[in-house]
C-alpha cells in the first residue's frame, strides 16, 4: 500500500526555507549586530560636543513621522499577532500604538505655539519629559512582551495573555501620562551641569537594555526575522538613550536630533522586521499551499485506495458472515472459561435458540451433564495447544432434548497466549441413532438367526461362504470335519455329488430363481430330508448372492410317506369293497337267473304235465325268487348312497310329466282293487331343478307302498304349490289305506322295518322301499315326511324346498329374524312380506255360526298377531261391530237369525259403520260375486290362510303398488305406461341400469320391470348391484325383453328374477299376471 | 327263416335257460368262452349277439371291441345279457358300445324277448 506522503509542515519560527544552514545566518547576524554596536559607539563620541543645532521644526517633522511609524508598526504587530496568535506581538503591537499616541502629544506640545499654555510645565521640561514617557513605555512593554513569551512558554506554549487585559492597560497607562503632564509640575529635564545632562533618558535606556537582554536570550534572533530585527532595534534604541541623548544639553542640539533620528531607525528596523516576517511568511504559505495540494491529492488517493480496501474487507466479512451463518455445521467459539463468544445460525437452530440468548452462556452448561467431564478435559487438550478432532459431545437443547454432535476444536492464540477455542461440528444424532437402531437390528436378526435349529447360510456370486449360523456350522462340520469359515468355496464346505447339486441351485438362484428342493442324505433307516429353500438376494445393481435356508423335513416326509399309504390304503379298500359289491350282485344275481328263468319256463308247461299244486309251488319258488332279487337290488342301492357314492344329476324337471309318468308306469298294480290312482297337478307348473330319475324312484316308490297298503278307496299324488300358484312346493301322495299307527310313524323310514312285523307276509315288499326313499329325499335336500290315522290313511310328503324358506313362516316368524338367509329371490315378494307387519293389532271380527269356521279363521288371524272377535250371527255381530269398531269383518252369509246379507246391508247403512270393510266367507260366495254388494272382498270355503291373509292385506293395508320400470326405448315406455296406466300403481320410468339405482332409495318399488339390453348400465349389471344392496335384494324384478338368453344368462335370471317377459308377445296379459302376483288384486285390475 | 342269435355264455345253466326261452324262436348259435366267440362269429355271422359280460380270459367287452373290428360284422346289434345290474352299470355298457342292455336274472322272458325283436327289427 502506498505510504502517504509525509507532509511536512514547518515551523511556525522557522522564517526560511533552504539551504542555508541556521548557524551561518546566526553568525551572520551575530556580526550585524556587532558592526551596529560599533558604528553607534563611534557616532556618539564623534557627535559629543558637536554644535549642531536645529529648530523645533525638525524635530515636529521627524516626530510626526515616527509617529506614522509607530502606528504602522503598531497595526502590522496587531496584523501578526491576529495572524499568528503570539503574545509577542500582542505586546509589541499595543506597545507602539500606546507610544504612538504619547509621541503624538510629544511632537505636539514640542511645537511651543501648540502646547502654550496646555501645561502647567516649562516647554523644554514638558518637551523632555514627553519624550521619555513615550520611549519608557515602549520600553516597558517590550521588556513585558518577552516576559510573556516566558510566561506562555512555562505553560506549554499557551496564549495566555488575553487582548482586552493589554488593550485596558496600555490605554491606561497612555491616560495615565496625559493626567501627568496635564495636571503635575515637572521637575526639571535638563542637568547641564551633571555628566549625564538628561538623567531621565537613563530610565528607556534601562528597560531598553532589558529588553534587548532578554530577547537576546531567547535566541529567537537566529531564526525568526522579526526578532532579528527587534534586536536590531533594541540595539539601536539602547545607543540611541544611553550614548546620545543622556549627554543632550538642550533642545534641538546634535545629540538630540541624532537620539530622534536613531529613533526613526529603530522603527523602521522593526517595521523592517515585521515586513520581512510577513514576507516569509507568504513565501512559506505559498509552498505550503503547494504541498497541501499535493498532499490533498494524495490523500484523496489515498482515500480511494482506503475505501476500497474498506470495502474489500467489508464484503470479506460479509462473506464470512454469510458462510458462517448458511454452514450446516455448528460453529462456536468460546473464551478458556467456556464462556460462548460466537455461534453460528445452524449451531443454534440445531439447539433450538434464538438470537443473541446464547452468547455469554457457559458452554459447560449446555452440553449433557454426563459428558461434562469429557467436554473439561477437552478443552484442557484445546487450551493446551492441541487440535483435538473427533471429539464427540452430545449437547442439550433449549428444550432439555439430546443432540449427538462430532467435530473438532482448536484455539486461537494471540501473543502466544490462547484465548478462543475455534470448534466446529456435525449433528450427527440420526447418524448415531440409526447405527444404534441398526446395531438392534442386527443383533436381532443375528438372534433370529441362530434361534432356530435350521441352517442358514448365504454366498456370494462366486459360491464362497458370506454368513451362515451355527445350524450350519455343525453341520458341516459333522460331514466335512472341519469348521466353516467366511470366505469358503464349494470345494471346502461339500464334496462329490453334493457339491455339483448345489453348485447348481446356487448358479440357479444367482439367475434370479426363488425354489425349493428336498434332498436326502444318507441312505437306509438313516436317511434323513432335507429341504433347501434358496433365494436370491436381490439388489439394485442385480442378484448379489443367495440365501440358503436348509430345514430338516424327515419328519413331515415320513408323516407324509404314511399318509400316502395310509391313503392308498384306504383307496384299495374302498375300491376293494366296491368291488366287492359289484362281484356280490353278480354272483347272487347269477343262480337266480337259473332259479327264476327256469321256474318260468316249467310254469308254462309246456308238456301239460303239472298238476295245480306242482304249479302252486312253482309259483312260490318264482315269488322267492323275485323278492331276493329286489331285496339284492335294494340293499345294494341303499349301501350306495349311504357310503355316498351316489350322484345327482340335476336338469328342470316337469313335475306334470313325471307324475303323469309314475302313474302309467304303476296303473298294473291297481288292477283288480277297488282302488283309484289319481294326479292333482296344477296347469302351468314352474320346472324345478331336480334329479330326474332319483326324484321319480322316489315317486314310484312312495305310491307303489300307497298301492299296496290300500285295499280300497284312491290313492293321491298332488302337486301342492304355495302363494306362487305356479311354484311347486310339495309333493304328497295321499292314500286311504290301513295307515300307520303314531308309535311306527318314524320306525317305517328304517330298513326291514314295517308297521307291523305281520306286514311283510301279509303285503310284501322288501321293507326298504321307505328307506331307500327318504336317503334319496335326504342326498337331493328334500324332506320327506309322513302323517297317518290308523284306518284312515296315511299321507307322505316331499317337501320340495326347505321349510325354513317357505314364505309363509318366514313372514310369521319375522320378528324372530328367521327372514334372514332366505334365497335370493323369495317366491313370495319380499315387500308383501313386510306387509304382514300391519295386520298386527288390528281387530277383526269373525262373523260365522260354524264354530269350525270361527276357530280357523281365528287360528289364521291370530298367528299374525291380529285382535279377534267373534260372532254368531247378525245381530250379535252389529252389537260388537257398534261397541268395538273392529277395522275389518269376515262375514259368512249363511247364518240363523240375521244373515250375512241382511248384516251387511244394516251395516252398510249406518253412517259410523259403513268405512268397514267386510270380507265375505262364505261356501256361496263364488257363486254370487256380482251380487254382494258391499262387500270388500269374497273369500271360498275352506278358507286358505295366503288367501285370506293377501285379501286382508289388500282391505286393511293403505293401497300399494309402485312400480319401476327401466327401459331405454321411449316406445316401450309408453307402452308399459298404458299397461300399467289404471292399474292404480304409481310408475317411475328410468332409461337405464344406473338410473334406477339411483331411483331405488326414493321411490321404493314394489317391483322392478327390467329391460336388458340398455346404454349406460345394462340389465344384468343392475341386477347384480340390487342383489348387492341389502335393502333392495328382495325386490321383486320382472325382464322384459326381446333378447335371446344363452342357457347360462337364463340359469341367471331364473335365480334372480320372477318371471321374464318376452317383448312382442301377451305383454300385457303376462304383466297382469306378474303384478297380480306380486301386488295383488288391486295391483292388477286394469 | 327264423332268425340267428350268438349266444356267448360260460355258464352251462345260463345257456340252457337261454335256449329253452329262445329255442322256439330263434337259431341259436351257442360259445362257451369269449375267445371262441371272436373265433366262431365272423366265420358264421349271426343276425344278433347275446353276449355276457363275465367271461374267463377275455371278458364281453373286449369280445366286443375285437368283432367290432371286422367291418362285415359292425351292423350287428350286440345285447349286454349281463348278471351286472349295479346302479349306473347299463349306462357303462351301452357306453362301452353294445347296443342294448338286458340285466340277469330274466325275471321276464318278454323283457329279453322285446329287445331282442326290437333290435332285430332295425337291423333288418
Amino acid at each position: 500500500m502506498a505510504a502517504a506522503k509525509q507532509v511536512r509542515f514547518q515551523d511556525p519560527e522557522d522564517e526560511e526555507l533552504g539551504p542555508d544552514p541556521r548557524d551561518r545566518r546566526a553568525g551572520r547576524r551575530q556580526a550585524v549586530y556587532w558592526v551596529l554596536v560599533v558604528v553607534l559607539l563611534l557616532g556618539a563620541i564623534l557627535l559629543y560636543g558637536s554644535p549642531w543645532e536645529t529648530g523645533p521644526n525638525l524635530h515636529t517633522v521627524m516626530e510626526a513621522m515616527a509617529t506614522v511609524l509607530a502606528l504602522v508598526v503598531g497595526g502590522l504587530a496587531l496584523v501578526r499577532y491576529y495572524s499568528k496568535r503570539r503574545s509577542t506581538y500582542l505586546f509589541i503591537g499595543t506597545g507602539f500604538l500606546g507610544t504612538a499616541f504619547l509621541e503624538a502629544f510629544h511632537a505636539v506640545i514640542s511645537s511651543a505655539p501648540l502646547a502654550a499654555g496646555l501645561t502647567p510645565g516649562e516647554f523644554a521640561d514638558l518637551t523632555s519629559w514627553s519624550w521619555v514617557a513615550s520611549r519608557a513605555f515602549l520600553s516597558v512593554f517590550l521588556f513585558v512582551s518577552w516576559l510573556a513569551w516566558r510566561r506562555d512558554e512555562a505553560a506549554g506554549g499557551a496564549d495566555l495573555a488575553t487582548e482586552r487585559s493589554v488593550y485596558t492597560t496600555a490605554a491606561a497607562l497612555t491616560l495615565l501620562v496625559f493626567l501627568v503632564f496635564v495636571t503635575l509640575p515637572l521637575a526639571p529635564a535638563y542637568h547641564p551641569d551633571r555628566f549625564f545632562s538628561r538623567p531621565s533618558e537613563l530610565i528607556p535606556a534601562f528597560f531598553f537594555a532589558l529588553a534587548l537582554g532578554a530577547y537576546l536570550s531567547k535566541g529567537l534572533w537566529r531564526r525568526d526575522v522579526f526578532e532579528h530585527w527587534l534586536v536590531v532595534a533594541l540595539i539601536i534604541s539602547v545607543f540611541q538613550h544611553s550614548g546620545y541623548l543622556v549627554f543632550s544639553r538642550e533642545l534641538f542640539d546634535s545629540a538630540d536630533d541624532a537620539g530622534h533620528l536613531l529613533k526613526l531607525v529603530s522603527y523602521v528596523s522593526v517595521l523592517m522586521g515585521l515586513l520581512m516576517s510577513v514576507y516569509v511568511s507568504f513565501r512559506r504559505e505559498a509552498s505550503a499551499s503547494e504541498e497541501i495540494l499535493e498532499a490533498n491529492q494524495a490523500l484523496a488517493r489515498e482515500v480511494t485506495v482506503r475505501a476500497a480496501a474498506e470495502r474489500t474487507l467489508q464484503e470479506s466479512q460479509d462473506r464470512l458472515r454469510d458462510f458462517l451463518d448458511n454452514a450446516h455445521d455448528l460453529i462456536q467459539s468460546t473464551d478458556p472459561d467456556g464462556t460462548i463468544l460466537y455461534v453460528n445460525q445452524a449451531w443454534k437452530r440445531t439447539l433450538g435458540y434464538e438470537g443473541e440468548e446464547v452468547e455469554g452462556r457457559n458452554l459447560f452448561t449446555l452440553v449433557d451433564p454426563e459428558c461434562v467431564d469429557a467436554c473439561r478435559e477437552i478443552f484442557s487438550r484445546v487450551f493446551a495447544g492441541e487440535s483435538v478432532t473427533g471429539i464427540e459431545v452430545i449437547f442439550r437443547t433449549r428444550s432439555g432434548g439430546k443432540v449427538i454432535c462430532s467435530g473438532s476444536s482448536n484455539a486461537r492464540f494471540e501473543n502466544g497466549r490462547a484465548v478462543a477455542t475455534r470448534s466446529i461440528f456435525r449433528n450427527v444424532t440420526d447418524e448415531r441413532r440409526a447405527a444404534e437402531e441398526l446395531a438392534t437390528s442386527q443383533a436381532n436378526l443375528r438372534a433370529l438367526f441362530e434361534s432356530t435349529g435350521d441352517a442358514i447360510w448365504s454366498v456370494d456370486r462366486n459360491h464362497r461362504l458370506i454368513t451362515y449360523n451355527s445350524a450350519f456350522s455343525l453341520g458341516v462340520e459333522a460331514r466335512v470335519g472341519r469348521e466353516p469359515g467366511q470366505g469358503d468355496g464349494l470345494e471346502d464346505l461339500a464334496s462329490g455329488e453334493e457339491r455339483e447339486w448345489l453348485q447348481e441351485r446356487y448358479d440357479r438362484a444367482l439367475a434370479g430363481y426363488r425354489f425349493s428342493e428336498v434332498r436326502h442324505y444318507r441312505e437306509g433307516p438313516d436317511q434323513r430330508y432335507f429341504e433347501l429353500f434358496f433365494n436370491p438376494i436381490l439388489t439394485l445393481s442385480g442378484v448379489w448372492g443367495v440365501v440358503v435356508f436348509s430345514r430338516d423335513v424327515t419328519p413331515r416326509r415320513r408323516a407324509e410317506e404314511a399318509l400316502v399309504q395310509a391313503k392308498e390304503a384306504a383307496e384299495d379298500g374302498n375300491r376293494a369293497k366296491s368291488q366287492f359289491m359289484a362281484n356280490m350282485s353278480h354272483e347272487l344275481r347269477t343262480p337266480l337267473n337259473s332259479v327264476i328263468g327256469f321256474a318260468n319256463i316249467l310254469l308254462k308247461d309246456r308238456a301239460g304235465k303239472l298238476g295245480d299244486q306242482e304249479k302252486g309251488y312253482l309259483d312260490r319258488i318264482l315269488a322267492n325268487g323275485k323278492h331276493l332279487l329286489s331285496l339284492i337290488n335294494e340293499i345294494l342301492d341303499l349301501s350306495k348312497i349311504e357310503a355316498g357314492r351316489m350322484e345327482l344329476e340335476l336338469e328342470p324337471v316337469e313335475l306334470g310329466d313325471l307324475i303323469r309318468e309314475t302313474l302309467s308306469q304303476l296303473e298294473g298294480q291297481v288292477r283288480g282293487k277297488p282302488v283309484e290312482l289319481r294326479a292333482k297337478v296344477p296347469p302351468d307348473l314352474l320346472t324345478i331343478h331336480a334329479d330326474r330319475g332319483k326324484l321319480k324312484q322316489v315317486v314310484i316308490n312312495l305310491v307303489g307302498n300307497a298301492l299296496k297298503f290300500t285295499e280300497t278307496g284312491n290313492v293321491t299324488v298332488q302337486v301342492e304349490t304355495g302363494a306362487d300358484p305356479r311354484q311347486p312346493r310339495r309333493i304328497s301322495v295321499h292314500d286311504t289305506g290301513v295307515g300307520i299307527p303314531d308309535d311306527r310313524l318314524e320306525a317305517i323310514f328304517e330298513a326291514f322295518q314295517q308297521a307291523d312285523g305281520s306286514t311283510t307276509r301279509k303285503f310284501g315288499g322288501t321293507g326298504l322301499g321307505l328307506t331307500i326313499s327318504r336317503s334319496l329325499c335326504s342326498l337331493m335336500d328334500y324332506d320327506l315326511t309322513v302323517e297317518s290315522t290308523v284306518g284312515e290313511g296315511s299321507r307322505f310328503t316331499i317337501h320340495l324346498s326347505p321349510p325354513e324358506s317357505d314364505p309363509s313362516r318366514v313372514a310369521l316368524d319375522e320378528d324372530e329374524g328367521a327372514g334372514r338367509g332366505q334365497p335370493p329371490i323369495p317366491q313370495l315378494p319380499g315387500a308383501r312380506l313386510g306387509r304382514l307387519e300391519g295386520l298386527r293389532e288390528k281387530t277383526i271380527m269373525v262373523v260365522d255360526d260354524e264354530a269350525d269356521s270361527r276357530f280357523l279363521l281365528r287360528h289364521y288371524l291370530e298367528e299374525v298377531g291380529c285382535r279377534i272377535l267373534t260372532a254368531r250371527d247378525g245381530v250379535e255381530a252389529m252389537e260388537l261391530a257398534r261397541s268395538e269398531r273392529p277395522d275389518l269383518i269376515t262375514l259368512d252369509l249363511m247364518m240363523p237369525r240375521m244373515s250375512g246379507w241382511e248384516f251387511l246391508q244394516k251395516l252398510k247403512a249406518d253412517n259410523d259403520l259403513s268405512e268397514i270393510p267386510v270380507v265375505v266367507v262364505s261356501i256361496v260366495a263364488r257363486d254370487g260375486t256380482g251380487e254382494i254388494l258391499g262387500a270388500a272382498d269374497l273369500l271360498n270355503k275352506p278358507v286358505e290362510r295366503e288367501e285370506l291373509l293377501e285379501v286382508l292385506q289388500r282391505s286393511l293395508l293403505p293401497a300399494f303398488g309402485r312400480v319401476l320400470v327401466v327401459e331405454d326405448d321411449p316406445d316401450t315406455q309408453l307402452l308399459l305406461e298404458r299397461h300399467l296406466d289404471g292399474s292404480g300403481v304409481e310408475v317411475r320410468v328410468t332409461a337405464n341400469g344406473k338410473e334406477a339405482l339411483q331411483a331405488l332409495d326414493a321411490f321404493e318399488p314394489d317391483v322392478i320391470l327390467l329391460d336388458l339390453m340398455m346404454p349406460v348400465m345394462d340389465g344384468f349389471t343392475f341386477l347384480k348391484h340390487l342383489r348387492e344392496g341389502e335393502r333392495h335384494e328382495g325386490i321383486p324384478v320382472v325382464v322384459l325383453s326381446a333378447r335371446d338368453l344363452s342357457p347360462e344368462e337364463e340359469r341367471s335370471l331364473d335365480e334372480q328374477t320372477l318371471a321374464f317377459i318376452r317383448k312382442g308377445t301377451d305383454v300385457e296379459e303376462r304383466l297382469q299376471e306378474v303384478l297380480r302376483t306380486v301386488l295383488g288384486e288391486d295391483g292388477a285390475k286394469a | 327263416m327264423r332268425a340267428t342269435l350268438a349266444l356267448v355264455e360260460d355258464n352251462p345253466d345260463n345257456r340252457l335257460l337261454v335256449q329253452a326261452i329262445l329255442e322256439d324262436r330263434y337259431e341259436i348259435m351257442e360259445y362257451a368262452t369269449g375267445v371262441a366267440a371272436v373265433e366262431g362269429i365272423p366265420a358264421a355271422p349271426p343276425d344278433l349277439i347275446l353276449l355276457d359280460i363275465s367271461l374267463p380270459e377275455m371278458d364281453g367287452t373286449e369280445v366286443l371291441r375285437r368283432l367290432r373290428e371286422h367291418p362285415e360284422l359292425e351292423k350287428i346289434p350286440v345285447i349286454a345279457l349281463t348278471a351286472h345290474a349295479m346302479a349306473g352299470d347299463r349306462e357303462k355298457y351301452l357306453e362301452a358300445g353294445f347296443d342294448d342292455y338286458v340285466t340277469k336274472p330274466i325275471v321276464d322272458e318278454a323283457v329279453l324277448v322285446g329287445a331282442i325283436e326290437r333290435w332285430l327289427q332295425q337291423s333288418r
